[in-house]
């Protein structure tokens, strides 16, 4: 694939943004993560300058290309993974304008200021993140269901302004999504410590007899919604051929794939970071009278880490290029893409350390972090497993995981 | 004139489900030819009718009745159509031609319906379509539940009750016909 000229132009003024802007100041603040809101939304306000964002008038344009949305997720993640995070967790924050009267009144103006924060709320810490069996609970009583339970790795949730919640409905026996305002409801949330992904937080969330409205449950924004003559583009501002996924591989598993293959380019970003300053340590750094990029060794790792970044970059086009088309590969090439670029990534970033040597593993030099960031990577959205359970459900109609 | 078969059916509510599920059958055998008829003079009769079989295993039943199961949705089309043709908020939200294959994946049970924006009409029956735009699957109860309104068909699709499968803006728009359908086939008339 191409880049088209206005894709290309796109990832250059990103390109020249992250470089003059963030980077001069990532290394402080993901030491001292996790970001605050203000922070946050600092970046978050230049990002939108660039087309990039959540709020109504922003949100079609970057979630509605699918190139642009990957593009976003390498650069980003090339800077900083953590606001990559940070920024893509905020998604749930577009159905802010179909949740109840109350809901929109609360966090409508924010959201068209591009301030209203997201957080999605799936994994729980007894049942990993099996969403089609939460144990979360939502009660019907009366015109609201009432939350009860845990959810954990919660991105964004610290700070967020809605948090879209997994639970299961006990009204329709069924599991649904329901959005938590933070204005007209409150929950507790405790930071969770980790080893990479610094600069965003990540947290426990306890949701103990939370009230929300019966018209914050997403099926009902959903049916409201087009009820009130939307389509499903309105809703989620998805390429249609994604929203066509909804009804080929189901709603939430549409979504997975156009996340997982944000989360491939994550991985690709993290690789390049790394492979650029591996190869130009290698160039520089001399030992016995030559720079060691001269040693045969040293040009194998090099040699590995440029097949791995390529490998996986190609992978995930693939990944998007299904999400283009529509194509009924996009589950199986998203969840391979999410796997394997993810475990790629910690093998890069761990041999650009080795081409560092002892300097790589120095707390004030990048590639420890780099590493950090990688490790994380086969973890959420899916653990790497759980990804192969998906490409051998796709490829053999066998499920092994239910 | 049907108000003899509609003595009938308003006694089979004094009868426990047990023993309306074991009259249905010959109860829907005499409504057969009359269904379009029964509709009009007493809608509000097929309506709690339909309600109580709502409240049946349908997929169980069906299974157990093959017979009788096309003449269920007979009846339960005969509804949809009248309800349709003399109902302009009906007719309002039929803005496309949409046809839509009904298939239940718990017992023998196929369906159809087609909407026709020029005439603002629904039509159905047992049975599918050659080519229709889309194509509902799920357990029969659902699909009658779509029908009847015991499922809201978003919401219903969001929480995987049952799948769809065609061009999803067909699907958006047959959404709110059905919901104007089966509000009106809950309201007695």
């Amino acid at each position: 694939m191409r880049l088209t000229a206005e894709q290309e132009a796109f990832r250059d003024d990103l390109r020249q943004y992250l470089d003059s802007e963030v980077d001069p100041v990532v290394d402080d603040l993901d030491e001292n993560g996790p970001l605050d809101r203000e922070t946050l939304l600092t970046f978050i306000r230049d990002l939108r300058e660039l087309g990039i964002g959540f709020d109504p008038e922003t949100a079609p344009q970057f979630f509605g290309d699918v190139w642009r949305f990957v593009i976003t997720a390498e650069e980003v993640s090339r800077v900083w993974p953590s606001l990559n995070v940070g920024l893509m967790m905020s998604f749930p924050s577009v159905f802010v304008r179909f949740a109840s009267s109350e809901t929109r009144e609360a966090m409508l103006p924010k959201l068209e200021r591009g301030e209203c924060l997201g957080s999605l709320a799936v994994t729980e810490p007894s049942g990993g993140s099996d969403t089609a069996r939460p144990r979360t609970t939502a009660r019907k009583e009366g015109e609201e269901f009432v939350l009860n339970g845990q959810k954990t790795w919660v991105g964004n949730a610290h700070y967020a302004d809605v948090v879209l919640v997994v639970a299961e409905d006990e009204s329709a026996g069924a599991q649904d999504m329901f959005l938590v305002d933070r204005e007209n409801a409150s929950f507790e949330t405790e930071e969770l410590e980790k080893l990479g992904w610094k600069g965003v937080s990540n947290a426990r969330i306890t949701f103990d007899e939370v009230r929300v409205p019966a018209d914050n449950r997403l099926s009902t924004m959903f049916s409201n919604a087009i009820g009130a003559g939307n389509d499903m583009n309105d809703i989620v501002p998805f390429p249609e051929s994604v929203t066509q996924l909804f009804f080929e591989q189901k709603p939430l598993n549409a979504t997975f794939s156009f996340m997982r293959t944000g989360m491939a380019f994550m991985a690709v970003g993290i690789m390049q970071a790394a492979f650029d300053e591996a190869l130009a340590h290698a160039t520089d750094r001399e030992t016995f009278g030559s720079p060691i990029g001269g040693h045969q060794l040293v040009q194998e790792t090099l040699y590995d880490m440029r097949v791995g970044l390529e490998t996986s970059r190609q992978l995930a086009r693939r990944a998007a290029e299904s999400l283009e088309t529509g194509s009924e590969d996009a589950r199986l090439l998203s969840s391979m893409a999410k796997g394997y670029t993810s475990e790629t990534c910690v093998d890069v970033t761990s041999n650009a350390i080795q081409v560092f040597g002892g300097e790589g593993l120095k707390t004030d030099n990048r590639l420890e972090r780099y590493f950090r960031d990688a490790r994380v990577m086969p973890i959420p959205d899916g653990t790497t497993e759980i990804q192969k359970l998906i490409v051998g459900k796709e490829l053999t109609d066998l499920s092994a995981y239910t | 004139m049907t108000d003899e078969l509609a003595r009938r059916i308003e006694a089979s509510f004094e009868k426990d489900d047990d023993q309306l599920e074991e009259d249905l059958p010959e109860l829907l055998d005499d409504i057969d030819g009359q269904a379009d008829e029964l509709v009009r003079e007493h809608p509000a009769l097929v309506s709690r009718l339909l309600g109580r079989m709502q409240e049946m295993d349908i997929a169980e039943f069906v299974s157990e009745n093959p017979e009788t199961a096309d003449q269920f949705q007979e009846l339960l089309w005969a509804g949809v159509r009248v309800l349709a043709e003399n109902d302009d908020e009906v007719s309002e939200q039929i803005t496309e031609d949409i046809s839509v294959n009904f298939e239940a994946d718990d017992c023998p049970m196929t369906g159809h319906l087609r909407t026709d924006a020029d005439a603002g009409t629904v039509t159905g029956g047992s049975g599918h379509l050659d080519d229709s735009d889309l194509t509902i699957t799920g357990p029969a109860d659902t699909l009658v539940g779509l029908i009847t309104g015991g499922v809201d068909p978003i919401q219903g699709f969001m929480q995987q009750k049952y799948e769809m499968d065609g061009p999803v803006h067909k699907g958006t728009r047959l959404a709110p016909i059905m919901n104007s359908l089966s509000e009106k086939a809950a309201t007695p008339q």
